[in-house]
């Protein structure tokens, strides 16, 4: 059975009186350790996927099992114990808080999470040893990225789920962020599932989930992933 | 104009998207201006409501009264006066009612007269004789009913009721009002009975029977539409009272003159005739002593008689007595100087017998003595005879017996036998024998020598015998010769008692005869007293009986005397005790004292624009801080809400909206909120809180046609600080931001940078402190800004909650802090010191022999007045006690917030705090007291004591008499102290109202409820602010919580996509608020204090002071409150922040 199982999964958002279909009965499987993918154009639902994956959203129908769980069914107190305990989110603006240092960012998540990782030792991982005293305004966007997945992992989670991480970075930056998640994945068996519109990168996934138009066109599933270093676009 | 329709839709758009924010801005403009407006529209309202009712029930002026009532040529007086608008003349008197003893002041109804009108409520005014309108008020309607009859009564015996009134039963025909009364519960003291007024009552003029009027109320032209509470008012009426005063000053002594006069005349006829009636008496009188005198004389002398024969017959029985004794006693000597007569008698002739006896026997003993003599002699010679014859023998037979017997003749022989046979030798033998035997010669010679020598040694013997019993006779022969001379001696003595005793016998005799001769003699005296005795008697007897006629005559005419003296002498008192009382009383006759009052003199009048006045010395101070709050708080409000929306006014600059176009929405939605609040807010000011305010004074003033103002100025004030306010601060942020580029401003605000705060430097601490600990101190001095505001809105609120709850504090603990722990007396009793010295003396002796009271202390006190340039005048009562010791009793002397209680010192005053601060007179100085005459006198100052109500000075007797009584001190008031009921208080003035000498007892506990009363209403205004108070505090934090929230949105998104839990999420920032609302409780804490302070000390008015005690319950209360409101504001941002969409939130880049 797949890590991560989603059934026939709807999610409608009421605007007035007229309804948006945002996920019309999704359907894809995850294998527990794949770095995966989500791919689709602005608006295609996959942030909506993502938002139900990471328990910040609830699908209207269907079923999502996360290891064999059904959140889809989970009250507003249990998903948030999800978020708290299995769930690491990256965002594309990072969302740190600008008053907390690099570090007390870190905190912030290893606070409350009850398997969570030395800050220290993730913050190394992430390659921000010598900057973690500094405050978010004080760093770079991609270092800003970093502590914020520095934070998502700090807390071991089940599941990395990252919006769009590298669309407010610059190429090479991007690279770098993108690499660290394939990393992380790869050596600490973490599922990564990632969203993007940039199609370039989805040859350095295990698998690539197609989305287009609220429901899943394809699902490809990579052998032989490419290291991220060797991807252009 | 397309472009404005937009732009108008954006602006609608605003406000209906941000209604919270809206609102909240329009709320607190609209409470800090309601507050505003609303308490400093009161004080006015309640005056102009005042002032409307003066007028329109034409409240006189000036009100004049005499101690004599008002005579026709008083009033001509008063017509003289200039500048009189109106003049009207009528009668009031003070009567007790009754039922239930109430005191009224009976007022005259002249429907023709114009000035002070009754307002009639329930029924209608006395059209008739014999009709009464009663005081609306609770008391009266809880008593009477129109219908009812009312009943006056005399409050003394002295008082006759129909030298007043024509009648005494009135029936109600209905229930008023007057301005001269402003409440009803305050009705001043009246002349009679227990002092204070319970209501009073209108009857027809015609229903009075006074020979002159007792008041006359004027209207001034020159007052005419004055604020009567004005300063400019007070002045004028101030002239004219003085100028009225004066000009009655000839006008007093002459009428005392008249008065003199004719009551002199007829107090000299009386006494004339007082004097007859008197001669009369005591003529009578004299009569009947002189007659009862003689009565007493001839009692003596009869006493005298009858003591004088008791004595005669006393003396006559003593003398009979002596007689019968004498007579005993001779009797008995007679007798026994017979029996010894007959004794002696008798013994003579026992001895004579005797000695005859006795010579018989000495005659027979000399017989027989001779006799024996005789005899003897005779039996000597034979003897001797014998011994010769036997001598011879003898010799004879010696021879013989020598010659051998045979050589003896037979004849010799026979002779021998012969001669020896007639000796017997008593055996029958004989001589013979023996000489036959020796013869015979049977035996020897010898044998008859020896023989015959025996013998004859017996015959010797026998003769030696005779001798002793011859001498023994001889003896006895001289013993009888004795015998006989004796008894010849014996024999001449009886001769001579026989001698004696008939001598005795014979003075025996005459004794007797004499004896008998003196007894019969004191018998015939004895008899011849009795006799004198008996006629004694009968006189004595005849005296009697006249005295006994003489004694009933004066019986009878004592009788009637008797009879008819109480009549004449109650008629003599009777006259004489009026003609003293009058005589006194025209002594005592001043010349009539001429008042002119003002309405200040009416009671309550002066209180209600007190109270007035402090309610706008609260709105003076409260709500400006109110205001304050509110204003930073919408200010703060805007600014955030500009801030958001920097993108968007890029955004419109970017398309070429002008500056002004892009302000003018902001202008509208700041001043829109703030206008609308601020009209609602003046509406609730002047239409709302003052109805509030003034209903809470509407148990002791209930005045009709409530007048509720809207106040330009205040209006103005109101409305130009919201407006400036919110327009300015949207001035201020607008321009900022507005100058900046469409570029910049669409580019987000780079976020606040994150800093070290200063804690962080400070190791030992900061490491101390868990994450969640960092943060949140972290995150407060990352908005210093609103730190400060929220904690300076927070102290605000929370310093008006404590001074609400403080004012109350201090409200409820004046009256104990003054009638219970400094002012112990219970009542204060005023001497009248018109009155005579010996009535004065009796209500001294009253009040120290008083029941029921545990303890009184004269004391010396006075009225003085203390001014100073720009400081009202200030009346001081001066108090001397008779005891300084005692008077810890009665006063407790001591500084504020000290406990130690000090006496009166021996030299200097003891002033009253508030006065000392009034005048800035210190320890030391010297205070100057003006006395009603205009005198000036000097008091060096000692201390200074705690007092909250009134001022008081407190002295020693000799400072007294040193300082302002010329050396001397009077005594002329005591203050009491007693544990009674109101009942006692009210039967104790029945009592001491009795008493000439007393002129005025008053009651501590009047002024208590008086003042309670007073201080209920203002609780209200305590109730008004503490809930205002209450709900700025909550829209404060509300606001300024939103504002955090609403800026830190994708911060509190982020932790809850982190997993914070709902309550994590608003503890994360609400924890910031709990320690901003903890540093607020503590600052406002202070803030309280201080304005607490501040306010008391602005509302109190001259004469009192408050305690500016705030309860530790006050800062609790408030604290608790404070926290309520932030625990409710918690709670709302908690529902808010559980909806807060995190998705959203996290997407954009704002």
């Amino acid at each position: 059975m797949s890590y991560v199982k989603i059934i026939n999964e709807y999610r409608r958002y009421h605007m007035g009186e007229s309804t948006i279909v945002a996920n019309n009965g999704i359907n894809f499987e995850i294998e527990k350790g794949e770095f995966a993918i989500i791919l689709g154009p602005s608006g295609a639902g996959k942030s909506t996927v993502l938002n139900i994956l990471g328990g910040m959203d609830s699908p209207d129908e269907g079923k999502v099992l996360v290891d064999g769980v059904d959140i889809a069914t989970y009250s507003s107190k249990q998903l948030t114990k999800y978020r708290r305990e299995d769930v690491g989110f990256v965002f594309q603006f990072y969302n740190l808080v600008p008053n907390l240092t690099a570090k007390e960012n870190v905190e912030l998540a290893t606070q409350i999470s009850p398997e969570a990782l030395d800050v220290d030792m993730v913050l190394e991982q992430v390659g921000l040893s010598d900057r973690k005293l500094n405050f978010p305004a004080q760093l770079s966007g991609g270092e800003q990225q970093r502590v914020a997945i520095a934070r998502a992992l700090a807390k071991n989670p089940k599941l990395l789920l990252c919006d769009e991480p590298t669309g407010a970075l610059d190429y090479e930056t991007g690279k770098q962020i993108l690499k660290l998640l394939q990393d992380t994945s790869q050596k600490t068996g973490t599922t990564v599932i990632v969203i993007t519109h940039n199609s370039a990168i989805a040859p350095m996934a295990d698998r690539v989930i197609h989305i287009h138009n609220a429901k899943v066109r394809s699902i490809e599933v990579n052998k032989t992933p490419i290291p991220v270093e060797q991807i252009e676009w | 104009m397309k472009k404005k329709k937009a732009l108008t839709r954006l602006i609608f758009q605003e406000i209906l998207t941000s209604k919270a924010r809206f609102i909240s801005i329009l709320l607190l403009i609209l409470i800090g201006v309601s507050f505003f407006s609303g308490l400093n529209a009161s004080g006015p309202d309640m005056l102009q409501t005042a002032k409307l009712y003066f007028e329109n029930q034409k409240l006189m002026d000036i009100h004049i009264v005499s101690t004599m009532g008002l005579e026709e040529e008083d009033i001509e007086i008063i017509k003289q006066q200039e500048g009189i608008d109106t003049l009207e003349v009528g009668y009031s008197k003070d009567v007790i009612t009754q039922k239930q003893d109430r005191l009224l002041r009976i007022f005259s109804y002249d429907a023709g007269n114009t000035l002070n009108q009754f307002e009639v409520i329930d029924g209608k005014l006395p059209s008739k004789s014999g009709e009464i309108a009663l005081l609306y008020s609770d008391m009266m309607t809880s008593i009477y009913q129109i219908g009812d009859m009312v009943t006056f009564k005399p409050d003394s015996e002295d008082t006759d009721l129909s030298e007043q009134f024509h009648k005494t039963d009135y029936k109600i025909v209905g229930f008023v009002k007057s301005p001269l009364y402003i409440s009803d519960k305050q009705l001043g003291s009246g002349t009679v009975g227990k002092g204070l007024l319970d209501g009073f009552g209108v009857i027809s003029n015609k229903d009075f029977n006074l020979p002159v009027y007792t008041d006359a109320y004027l209207t001034l032209k020159s007052l005419r539409g004055l604020d009567s509470y004005s300063s400019q008012y007070k002045d004028i009426i101030n002239e004219y009272e003085k100028q009225i005063e004066s000009s009655f000053e000839t006008r007093a002594i002459t009428r005392l003159a008249d008065i003199k006069e004719e009551a002199k005349e007829t107090l000299e006829d009386a006494k004339k005739k007082v004097e007859e009636g008197k001669q009369e008496l005591l003529d009578g009188e004299k009569k009947l002593t002189d007659a009862k005198e003689k009565i007493e004389d001839g009692k003596v002398k009869l006493a005298d008689g009858e003591k004088t024969l008791a004595d005669a017959k006393q003396k006559l029985l003593d003398g009979e007595k002596e007689y019968e004794d004498n007579k005993a006693l001779f009797d008995e000597q007679i007798a026994d100087g017979k029996t010894q007569l007959d004794i002696g008698g008798n013994q003579l002739a026992s001895g004579q017998s005797e000695i005859n006896e006795n010579r018989k026997k000495v005659e027979e003993g000399r017989k027989q003595i001779a006799k024996g003599l005789k005899e003897i002699e005779a039996k000597e010679t034979e003897l001797t005879t014998q011994k010769n014859q036997l001598q011879a023998f003898l010799e004879q037979t010696k021879q013989v017996i020598e010659v051998p017997a045979s050589f003896i003749p037979t004849d010799q022989q026979n002779a021998l036998i012969a001669a020896g046979d007639s000796i017997s030798l008593g055996n029958g033998q004989t001589v013979g024998d023996l000489w036959r035997a020796y013869f015979a010669g049977k035996i020897g010679g010898e044998t008859i020598v020896t023989t015959l020598e025996g013998i004859l040694s017996q015959i010797e013997e026998g003769i030696k015998t005779i001798a002793t019993t011859k001498s023994e006779l001889e003896k006895k022969q001289a013993e009888l010769a004795s015998a006989k001379e004796q008894l010849d001696k014996a024999q001449e003595q009886i001769n001579n008692g026989n001698d004696t005793i008939i001598e005795k016998t014979r003075e025996f005799e005459a004794a007797k005869a004499d004896g008998e001769a003196k007894l019969a003699e004191a018998k015939q005296k004895i008899e011849d007293g009795w006799k004198e005795y008996e006629e004694g008697v009968t006189k004595l007897e005849e005296e009697k009986q006249k005295l006994l006629d003489a004694e009933k005559e004066y019986e009878d005419g004592l009788a009637e005397y008797q009879e008819k003296k109480p009549d004449a002498l109650q008629k003599i008192a009777d006259a004489e005790k009026e003609i003293a009382d009058g005589e006194k009383e025209l002594n005592d006759l001043k010349a009539p004292t001429y008042y002119a009052l003002s309405r200040s003199d009416n009671p309550g009048y002066d209180e209600y624009a007190d109270n007035a006045k402090r309610l706008s010395a609260l709105s003076l101070v409260f709500p400006a801080f109110f205001f304050a709050i509110a204003a930073l708080v919408s200010l703060t409000t805007i600014t955030r809400m500009i801030e958001e929306q920097r993108v968007q006014i890029g955004t419109l600059k970017a398309q070429g909206y002008t500056n002004f176009e892009i302000s003018l929405k902001y202008y509208v939605y700041a001043l829109g909120a703030s206008s609308i609040g601020a009209i609602l807010g003046l509406l609730g000011g002047f239409y709302g809180i003052p109805k509030i305010i003034v209903s809470a004074y509407r148990s002791m003033y209930d005045l009709p046609d409530k007048q509720f103002h809207s106040y330009l100025w205040i209006a103005l004030v109101a409305v130009g600080i919201s407006v400036l306010s919110t327009g300015i601060s949207v001035w201020v942020v607008l321009r900022q931001e507005l100058t900046g580029t469409p570029a910049t401003l669409m580019r987000p605000k780079a976020p606040k940078v994150g800093k070290r705060i200063f804690l962080e430097r400070i190791t030992p601490i900061w490491n101390r402190l868990n994450f969640v600990q960092k943060v949140t101190m972290r995150n407060l001095f990352r908005y210093k800004q609103r730190m400060i505001m929220t904690i300076f809105g927070i102290a605000g609120c929370m310093g008006l909650m404590i001074t609400g709850f403080g004012i109350g504090d201090s409200i409820s603990l004046m009256s104990k802090l003054q009638y219970k722990d400094i002012v112990k007396y219970q009542a204060m009793v005023i001497f009248d010191e018109d009155a005579s010295s010996e009535k004065k003396e009796e209500a001294k002796d009253v009040i120290e022999k008083l029941e029921g009271i545990e303890g009184s202390i004269l004391i010396a006190n006075q009225l003085y007045k203390v001014k100073k340039t720009g400081v009202n005048t200030q009346q001081v009562m001066v108090i001397a006690p008779y005891d300084t010791a005692l008077f810890s009793s009665y006063v407790t002397l001591q500084k504020r917030g000290s406990t130690d209680v000090f006496d009166i010192p021996k030299e200097g005053a003891v002033i009253t705090e508030k006065l000392s601060d009034l005048f800035q007179v210190k320890v030391g100085d010297i205070l100057t007291l003006t006395d009603s005459d205009n005198q000036t006198f000097e008091v060096p100052v000692a201390k200074i004591t705690e007092n909250y109500a009134g001022h008081f000075i407190y002295l020693s007797p000799k400072t007294y008499a040193d300082c302002l009584g010329e050396g001397e001190i009077t005594f002329n008031g005591a203050l009491l102290r007693y544990n009674q009921s109101p009942e006692w208080e009210d039967q104790l003035a029945n009592k001491l109202n009795q008493y000439k000498g007393i002129l005025a007892i008053s009651y501590n506990t009047s002024m208590i409820g008086t003042f309670d009363a007073t201080m209920d209403s203002l609780n209200t205004v305590v109730l008004v602010i503490v809930i205002a108070a209450a709900v700025l505090a909550f829209v404060v934090l509300y606001n300024l919580t939103n504002i955090n929230v609403s800026e830190r949105i994708r911060e509190l998104s982020t932790i809850k996509v982190l997993g914070f839990y709902d309550g994590e999420v608003t503890m994360y920032i609400y924890r910031e608020n709990i320690i901003l609302s903890l540093f607020g409780i503590f600052f406002g804490s202070f803030l309280g204090k201080i304005l607490h302070y501040f306010v008391l000390s602005t509302a109190s008015l001259d004469n009192m002071m408050f305690s500016y005690v705030l309860k530790t319950s006050s800062y609790i209360y408030a604290g608790i409150l404070t926290i309520l409101f932030s625990s409710l504001v918690m709670w709302v941002m908690h529902n808010k922040l559980k909806h807060v969409d995190m998705i959203e939130a996290l997407k954009s880049n704002e």
